[in-house]
């Protein structure tokens, strides 16, 4: 299947002030229109590895980026989302354009797509067996994520764990991962050769980058895993690692804090979560130093069946 | 005089799942996921559908779990726990 980087630059920002670029992301097709330049920028260098769906007259999410009309569109320009042709968020600066396009995917998908239980959590796998890392904003949630998918994890997502109502799998949606502030230049120092979109600053998260998802996790975007542990990760300055076991009932009320659709899905929702609990080992995890984390997800063993 | 009765509130299936002695139970009622102790759970589990006497709840508790009279004490506290969840309701009768 043809990628997006079988399209010239040209050709791309064509398609995207046209009728729009129809993308893969995991098992979700968005049609992406938008004139804006620095939108095609950041398609062109962190999705080259997504396939193009130009063979299906559907997609799941129809998402539109541009200027609202107006002065605004001279001075201070700014950018609106749209989803399905409304409005779905107030304008951001037009310098936020490609953060707010990745977020408001994330806003797709977290708010639509309900056949999956949604969990705000990077998931990770080897060896057939993932783990998810569900945490609150500043916990390192996405630093780690962003260290271990370099150092032999594939990456199914930084954002949203998608476990299947029917079968209990993760399914992957392997995108960009958002970092911020110090956690940039963290790996960016880390991990040689990455690829960052340009930073932005002053957005409500402080300075953001996003970082191209390695493309060996793009191409098996359609190969769930079976969940193996639940690690709630927390950076701490200064902290020695540590790792410690948690029970698997408040295991399960915590990760339920982190679901999206959790109380939507009623008990299909109690039902998926208790799968993932039961067939994880579940941990609290602090650390500070990037090799430390890595060492010690070296050393988790697959749960006894 | 009237007796304290106590039953599941109607339509509760009790849905729950168990680990290490702690258990999660989700009440379709109210839509929420509960954790409970072993303790709590085997009170919530010996309410029935049809209104019972508190005393008959102890008494059946008492003989299935071989309880002492401390904690048999605990059971009324406990039972007040599980309506505050809209687990369980009393009936006068």
């Amino acid at each position: 299947m043809l990628t997006v980087s079988s399209l010239s630059r040209r050709e791309l920002g064509a398609r995207l002030a046209g009728d729009g670029l129809r993308i893969q992301t995991g098992a979700f097709v968005t049609r992406l229109q938008s004139p804006i330049g620095r939108i095609g920028d950041a398609i062109a260098l962190l999705y080259a590895d997504y396939p193009l769906r130009d063979d299906t007259p559907f997609a799941d999410f129809h998402v539109r980026l541009a200027p609202p009309s107006g002065p605004r569109r001279w001075f201070r320009p700014q950018v609106k989302f749209e989803y399905d042709g409304v409005a779905a968020f107030r304008p951001l600066p037009l310098e936020q354009a490609f953060p707010m396009f990745e977020w408001g995917l994330n806003w797709c998908v977290s708010s639509r797509a309900h056949s999956y239980l949604i969990i705000h959590a990077a998931v990770v796998e080897k060896d057939g067996c993932a783990a998810i890392l569900p945490a609150p904003p500043g916990s390192g949630k996405s630093t780690l994520c962003a260290a271990l998918v370099h150092n032999g994890w594939r990456l199914l997502s930084d954002e949203l764990a998608l476990v299947g109502l029917d079968d209990g799998l993760l399914l992957p949606l392997p995108r960009p991962i958002s970092l911020k502030n110090a956690s940039i230049g963290v790996i960016r120092d880390y991990v040689p050769g990455t690829v960052f979109s340009p930073l932005v600053t002053d957005t409500v998260k402080g300075t953001v980058a996003h970082l191209k998802a390695p493309a060996a996790s793009v191409t098996r975007a359609l190969e769930p895993a079976r969940p193996a542990w639940v690690v709630f990760p927390k950076y701490e300055a200064g902290a020695a690692p540590l790792l410690e076991p948690l029970a698997r009932a408040p295991a399960f009320m915590q990760l339920a804090d982190n679901a999206f659709n959790y109380t939507l899905l009623g008990r299909r929702g109690f039902d998926a979560l208790a799968g993932v609990i039961g067939a994880s080992d579940s941990y609290r995890f602090t650390y500070s130093h990037l090799d430390d984390a890595l060492e010690t997800f070296a050393r988790l063993a697959p749960p006894a069946p | 005089m009237s007796t304290t009765m106590w039953r599941l509130l109607p339509g509760q299936a009790l849905h729950h799942r168990a680990w290490e002695d702690e258990y999660v139970v989700f009440n379709n009622l109210s839509g929420d996921t509960h954790l409970l102790d072993a303790s709590a759970m085997q009170v919530l589990l010996a309410v029935p559908a049809a209104p019972a006497a508190e005393a008959a709840i102890v008494a059946q508790l008492r003989a299935a779990l071989g309880l002492d009279d401390a904690e048999a004490a605990d059971i009324p506290a406990i039972l007040g726990d599980l309506q505050a969840l809209f687990l369980i309701e009393t009936v006068q009768c």
